[in-house]
């Protein structure tokens, strides 16, 4: 009589632990097959620019960065633009670590990098730092420079991005650069 | 109450494959309408490495994610008044002579309820409807859905709600007052 109450009691329990499980596991399942946007976003640029320099874009955590955007232009294909909107720069000197290139290739990859700014004479300059070198992108005449840069075979170079601000700026400026391959 | 367990394990069991069917349907049916562009991966940082779906275009995750939503919203919702179809047949039934000859004609027996399945049926679908519901309000207030999704299915989740419990008050009703049914039997067998 024990056993039989027993045996009903566990498969009672087995029953109701089931019927969790199906529950939490309806939720997990739907969960997974939410979708979500991409965080990887080299495996995107790889994908679609189909060559052996990947670009990742770094986290912008800066009190000055309003926004930012990647957008990737499918004609002509390989070319990714960086949108970073600024506000209130200080007259003062900031350094942004804005991208990593890994170049998975065994020779040497080369890009250009071409600026766009959506204000013109803004008494700022612009410059990129790459491997401890410093290349301008803006100068403070509002001159453009489009640099050539190299990157040595299965390397991975950080981009950091140098702001130098004569004077404070308080209306937001938009700053475009083109990655080129 | 054994028998009421197993039978409720097993309805969950169809509940949880039908919405996750469903889940899939209305993420494929998101995916062909908008022509997204996704990528899967394999996530691994977990216990368990998980496939993930990645949308490429951040400005479309929400359209996706309301349109396969909306379809798993349709396709829940189908199927719920699939299953009450067939209680409120079995139910009408019970109490109608004419209504079990039709069923009879029109040979949906089939179709019918058994008496010891309509109860765990109702509970487990007012369960699933209502996690259903909450799911996709989860997605509206993390801001990836829109807000009319979930009114709709929140909506439908009470009315489903509100029909389960007048049917157990009913039948409580009948249960409990095993007096007054005789007094009421009395009362036609001495007419």
């Amino acid at each position: 009589m024990n056993l039989a109450k027993l045996s009903i009691a566990v498969s009672s329990s087995l029953f109701i632990f089931g019927l969790f499980g199906v529950v939490i596991g309806s939720l997990i399942a739907f969960s997974i097959l939410t979708p979500q946007g991409t965080v990887d976003r080299s495996l995107v640029l790889g994908a679609t620019s189909q060559k052996a320099l990947v670009f990742s874009p770094l986290k912008l955590e800066s009190s000055i960065v309003s926004q930012s955007k990647l957008s990737l232009s499918n004609v002509p294909r390989g070319i990714t633009s960086f949108t970073i909107e600024f506000k209130d720069l200080r007259a003062t000197t900031y350094i942004l670590q804005l991208l990593q290139t890994h170049n998975a290739d065994e020779i040497p990859q080369s890009f250009q990098i071409s600026p766009k700014l959506s204000a013109q004479q803004v008494p700022v300059s612009f410059s990129i730092i790459i491997d401890g070198i410093k290349l301008p992108l803006i100068q403070e005449n509002g001159e453009y420079l489009i640099p050539q840069i190299t990157v040595d075979p299965q390397s991975i170079s950080t981009i950091q991005l140098e702001i130098i601000a004569k004077e404070s700026i308080l209306y937001p400026i938009q700053l475009e650069l083109s990655i080129t391959q | 109450m054994n028998r009421f367990l197993k039978q409720l394990f097993i309805e969950s069991v169809l509940a949880g494959g039908l919405l996750i069917i469903a889940k899939i349907i209305g993420l494929i049916g998101a995916l062909w309408i908008t022509q997204a562009r996704y990528t899967f991966s394999t996530d691994s940082s977990g216990l368990l490495p998980i496939l993930k779906l990645s949308v490429l275009d951040l400005d479309s995750l929400t359209t996706i994610t309301s349109y396969s939503n909306a379809l798993f919203t349709a396709i829940m919702i189908l199927l719920v008044i699939t299953v009450t179809s067939r209680i409120l047949l079995t139910r009408i039934a019970a109490n109608n002579s004419k209504i079990v000859a039709k069923v009879i004609y029109y040979n949906l027996f089939e179709w019918m309820e058994h008496g010891h399945t309509i109860y765990p049926k109702m509970l487990i679908w007012l369960v699933f409807t209502w996690l259903g519901a909450l799911l996709v309000l989860r997605d509206a207030l993390i801001g990836i859905s829109w807000y009319s999704i979930p009114i709709v299915f929140i909506t439908f989740a009470i009315v489903c709600s509100f029909l389960v419990f007048l049917d157990i008050d009913r039948h409580l009703q009948i249960i409990s007052f095993p007096q007054q049914r005789e007094s009421r039997k009395t009362k036609h067998s001495s007419i």
